[in-house]
Parts: structure tokens; sequence; C-alpha cells
């Protein structure tokens, strides 16, 4: 990083934490500054892939390939209301595709191997605690109470217990992640004085 | 004095916050540090790669949380060139993702030949539907490298096709497309194996794919990276941020400590205050 | 038409990816790998999009002159510098670096870095036990916070072994009961998609 590039990356750091102590435009302005460089570099990339997927194929003469150029380019009446209805045929591809993504992957890939992990020998207690909680957290998940589980209510309750351990876990594993990222932050600013 | 703790001004916790962040890092302290049993499987299944063998490394992250994924990059990414002959791919799937390519390539890509040892096919937009297309055909979902070069030219990529010539998929995520995904689109269908560092965040959700073999070995965060470093005996950014980040995580569980402490010490005061005002 | 025609683009293009999944039929495996290559090229456009809205949105609010017009000079000048720099010299040039890469990253670490902050004022000021819910939530959150610090043994011998024993037991079923709750409603709810009984996803006015 030359020094040019430093001091203009603390700059914008001290920006952005200055919304710590309140809200300035100095914070403003870093905001629409990252919202800005975003915004190119996603142009950029979109014209980078276009060029390399369509329009290279196009010219080498893929006539095939016209037909995702015509349904990206009909997304762009969106901006128009008389013609926003052309829109939905590129959505509905894009939404086709990645319904099908779904049904290929979660049935085989995640439900199917995650019902097989569950299924464990109930020979030890951490065995028989997992299968329970499963149960429960599943249980939890049904919308009708079956009058065949007469206990189902306080089953359902155990199981919103059990998923408030696991969101507890994940909150710690949040907390980290967080500090992971400020830490990093004060890390740099530290450069200042001890470079 | 619990309703003064309780309505202290935040902007003084912000500044406690940071002095506890600063101080490791001005004096640093040497922490003890266990290696969990995740990234032990993740190191020894990196360990196995043979000469020939073609790793793919996916980065899932932007600058936003390259604090707590990028030294996790550079752990697994030390130790699988220190396999001799195994072939690297880098492939992106979020925008920012070509960023810490190139910055993983300076560093790391001297004694590499580009195009036959390492290739970095840079950033393909889609999420899941990438990942599904690169699964199935990766010259269809990366014509050109992130140079621009054609696909086809570059000699590593003309043996690999699919996801069925990929020996180890290892992803560095924060984000999204992730593990899920992976496992739907190229696990799920080409079994092909899994070792990966997740944020700190996703550690306790995705464990159960962990636990069902689907993920050979994981990282949790930047104490996975450390971890990491300490397995290869290279410390890097992993080890040098941990005892800020265990500060900080620390004080996060005092003030909850103190929070609930003051809450109950005032929850009483108020109801004694309004026994009192009822007798 | 406006509304049938796009329910059948939904169902057809689904039908071949999934067909393709499950039966090995060579020329439905290659009509679905085409397809799933021009999604690919139809989401690049989508990324444009993104740009294309900021223009309209930010020059209008410079045009009547609102309440933080000057912000939006900026944020065009940055996205128009961005673009000429990506489209005349190149992603990997110097140049891209200098206006893209080290801005985007001092800025992007740094709002996200604001997540801490907020962490630790929010541990102090919400995260309170009201009820039981909250406070088998709060206890674990506790737990694995010291467990998973480097010092946890010195606190207790046996913590790291504890928090292990609950992200391997209670949260480890907890979550599985969640991926399987999930990939079954996920399943559900692409299918009547896939159906046409699910319209949502194509927009307010269908």
């Amino acid at each position: 990083m030359t020094p040019i590039e430093f001091w203009f990356s603390i700059l914008l750091t001290l920006a952005c934490l200055s919304l710590m102590y309140k809200e300035n435009p100095a914070y403003s302005a870093a905001e629409h500054l990252y919202i800005g460089l975003c915004a190119g570099h996603f142009f950029v990339l979109a014209f980078n892939n276009i060029k390399n997927m369509g329009v290279t194929p196009l010219t080498k003469g893929n006539m095939l390939v016209l037909i995702p150029i015509i349904l990206g380019v009909m997304l762009y009446s969106r901006f128009d209301p008389k013609i926003r209805w052309i829109a939905r045929y590129p959505l509905s591809f894009l939404t086709g595709l990645g319904v099908a993504m779904t049904i290929r992957g979660s049935i085989p890939a995640q439900l199917v191997p995650q019902v097989r992990a569950a299924m464990v020998p109930l020979n030890s207690l951490d065995n028989v605690i997992m299968s329970v909680s499963t149960l429960a957290v599943l249980i939890f998940f049904l919308f009708t109470r079956s009058s065949l589980v007469p206990v189902s209510g306080q089953i359902s309750k155990f199981g919103r217990w059990i998923m408030m351990v696991a969101f507890g876990a994940s909150f710690g594993g949040a907390v980290m992640g967080a500090m992971t990222l400020l830490s990093g932050r004060v890390r740099f600013l530290l450069q200042v004085f001890m470079k | 004095m619990a309703h003064k703790l309780q309505s202290i001004d935040r902007r003084i916790i912000y500044l406690i916050l940071v002095v506890v962040l600063a101080l490791p890092f001005i004096f640093p302290i040497r922490l003890p540090i266990e290696v969990s049993k995740p990234t032990q499987d993740a190191y020894k299944t990196i360990d196995q790669l043979k000469d020939g063998d073609v790793v793919v490394m996916c980065l899932v992250y932007t600058p936003n949380t390259s604090a707590e994924a990028h030294p996790m990059s550079e752990a697994l990414l030390t130790h699988i060139l220190s396999k001799k002959g195994v072939k690297i791919i880098m492939a992106t799937f979020t925008e920012t993702g070509p960023i810490f390519s190139r910055q993983l390539w300076d560093k790391f890509g001297k004694n590499l030949k580009y195009g036959e040892d390492f290739v970095d096919l840079g950033f393909a937009p889609g999420g899941e539907t990438a990942v599904s297309g690169f699964a199935n055909d990766i010259h269809k979902v990366f014509p050109v490298d992130v140079r621009g070069t054609p696909v086809g030219q570059l000699p590593l990529m003309q043996k690999v096709k699919s996801a069925k010539d990929i020996t180890l998929l290892v992803g560095s995520e924060t984000g999204n497309p992730g593990t899920p995904e992976f496992i739907r689109q190229i696990q799920g269908q080409h079994k092909t194996p899994i070792v990966a560092g997740w944020s700190g965040q996703y550690v306790p959700v995705y464990t159960p794919y962990y636990n069902a073999g689907q993920v050979k070995g994981f990282l949790n965060g930047l104490r996975g990276a450390a971890e990491y470093e300490i397995l290869l005996g290279k410390p890097g950014e992993g080890i040098g941020g941990l005892g800020s980040v265990t500060a900080a995580m620390t004080m996060v569980a005092i003030l909850i400590v103190i929070a609930n402490v003051t809450y109950q010490i005032d929850k009483k005061g108020k109801a004694q205050a309004k026994e009192a005002n009822q007798a | 038409m406006k509304k049938e025609l796009p329910l059948v683009v939904v169902f057809l293009t689904s039908l071949i990816v999934v067909v393709a999944y499950f039966l090995n039929i060579p020329s439905v495996i290659t009509t679905s790998n085409t397809l799933v290559g021009w999604g690919v090229l139809v989401s690049a456009f989508a990324l444009g999009l993104a740009a294309v809205n900021l223009v309209r949105v930010h020059l209008t609010k410079i045009r009547k002159q609102a309440k933080g017009w000057q912000f939006s000079i900026l944020l065009l000048a940055a996205m128009f510098t961005v673009i000429f720099a990506g489209l005349t010299q190149g992603t990997s040039s110097q140049l891209y670096k200098y206006v893209f890469v080290t801005p985007r990253s001092a800025l992007g670490a740094s709002i996200y870095s604001l997540i801490g902050f907020y962490v630790a004022s929010a541990s102090y000021r919400a995260f309170v036990a009201k009820n039981i819910d909250a406070t088998i939530l709060l206890i674990s959150a506790i737990i694995v916070l010291i467990g998973k610090t480097p010092y946890a043994t010195a606190v207790w011998n046996g913590f790291p072994g504890f928090v292990d024993w609950i992200m391997n037991v209670p949260n480890m079923a907890a979550q599985r009961g969640i991926i399987i709750g999930v990939a079954v409603g996920a399943a559900a709810l692409s299918l009547r998609i896939m159906v046409g009984l699910e319209r949502s996803s194509l927009g307010a006015d269908s």
C-alpha cells in the first residue's frame, strides 16, 4: 500500500467510525462513496460478464445466446411503468432456475443426509438427548397439534428451549465474528502509531 | 446505583471497547490455544493431497468480512502449497472475491506457474445458479479467466471441466453462496469433498453438515485460522489478532452479566418501592 | 397471456433442470446445462440494474435539490470513476486498485466493523433475561463466549468440553431440526412456485 493509499484508507475508516460519536456529514459522505463504488463495480462486472458470456460467443456464430441476451435486456423494462410487465419473463426464467436448484439440492443433499445422520443408536445419554431434541424441534415447526400426541404442546416448548440454546451458541459465534471485524479496523488504525 | 449503571452513555462503552481491542496489540499476550477436532480434520484432509490433485478454492467473502475470512484463506492456502504438485484453481461467486485471489496470488504465487499450477477464474454472477453451472461445466460459467484469457487455452483447465475433475473444494466463506449451496450443487451430486472456513456466526448453523460427513473439516473464524497456524507452525494474522478478539469477547460477556444483575436489582428495587407505596 | 405465459416459463425451465438431475437423459442434461449457463448471463444483466437505478434515483435528487443532494453528486462521481477505470484499464489495473479496491476495502471493512459497537451496546442495554427463553439463550451465549476463549481452561478445566457438548448435542439437534424443516419447506414452496400456485415471486403486479 502506498502512503497516499494508506492515509486515504485511514481517513475513510475514521469517517465511518465517527458515526459512533454521532451522525455527521463525514459519515454520510463515506456511506455515499461506498454505495457509488459498489454500484460502479457491479456495472463493470456486468459489462465484462455480458461481453465474455454473451457478445463474444455471438460474434463467433453462436446465435442461441441471443435468447439470454434478450431476456437480460428485458429486465430493464422495470424502469418504465407502462412496459414493466415485460420484465416478468426474465424473472420467471430466473425463478424457474432457482426453484429447480432448490428442489434438486434440498432433498437429496440436505434432507436425506441430515435425516440419516439424525438416526443415531440410542446407546448413550448424548444420543438420546440429541434424538429427543431433534424430534422436539421438528414438532415445534408443525403448525397443527395432533390429537394423537397429547403432550405436543409441552414437547414443542422443549423444542423451543433447545432452539434457544442453539441461538445462544450462534450469538456467541456472531459476537466473535463482529469483534474480529472491529479488531481488524483497530489494528489498521494502530499502524498510524506503530508503523 | 443500578439505574445509573443501566443508563450509562453508550459512547463510553464504545470507547472502552476500542481500548480493550487495542491493548493486546500494544502489549501482546501469548494465549494457549487448543486445536479443535474440526480444524484437525481439515488439516488431515488437506495433508492427504497428492501430486496432480486439483483443489478449487472458493473465496466467498467481501472486504467487509475479510478480517475474519482472509486469515483462514491464507492458512489453508499455505498448507495446500506445501503439498508438492497440487494444482490450485481460484473461483469466486462474490463480486469482490477477485480482490482477494489477486492478493493471495501476489503473496504466494512466486514459485507457481500461472496456467499450469495455478489459475484464477475470477467471478461468476448468479449465486447458486452459478455454483450449479460450475459443478456441471466450469468452462461455460467461466469462459475466460480473471486476466481475460480463454479458459480452454490454459493447460490446467484442459484437464478440469467439471466438479468430477476436482479432488477437493476448499471454501472460505462469510456469506452466500456458501456451504449449503456447495453441498446442494457440488458435494451432493458429485461427492466432491469439502473443507471450509466459516465465519463464527455460521459455525453453529453449519455444524450438522460436518457431523453428517458432508464437510470433512472446518475452521471457526479467526480462532480456526489461529489453530491452523499452530498446526502449520507458521504464526500469522490468526494468532496475531486472537488476543484482541478474546479480550473483546470477554468484555461482552461481562457486559451481559452486569446488565442482567443491574436489571434484577432495579426490578427488585421497583417492586419494593411499589409495595411501600401501596402500604 | 401476460400472467399465464410467465408461469409456463417457470414450469418448463424448472421441469427441464429437475428432470436432468434425477434422470440420465443426455439431451435433457445438455439442455439443462445450457439453461443454467443462460441463467448466469441473465444474472449478469441483473447486476447492472443496481447502477442504472441509482443513477435514476440520485439524478432526480440532484435535480430537485432534495436533502443531501450534494452526497448524490459524490455517489455518482464515484460510480462513474470506477466504471471509467474498469472499462478502459481493466479490473486488474493499478488505476482500478486506486479508485476502487483501496477505498472499497477501507469503507466496507469499516462500515461492517460498526456491528461490533452495536453488539457491545446491545449486550449492555438490550440482552436482559426477562423470561425463561431469553434466560436460556443468554446462559448459552455466555458459556460459548467464554468457552471459545483460549483461557477457558483456566476458568474451569471442563469448560471447553462443556462448550463442545453444547455445540455437538443441543445445538446440533436444533440446527439439524431447522435444516430438515427448512429443506422440506423450501422443497414444498419450490414445488408450489413450479406449478404456479405461488406467484408472489413474479412481482407485486402479478
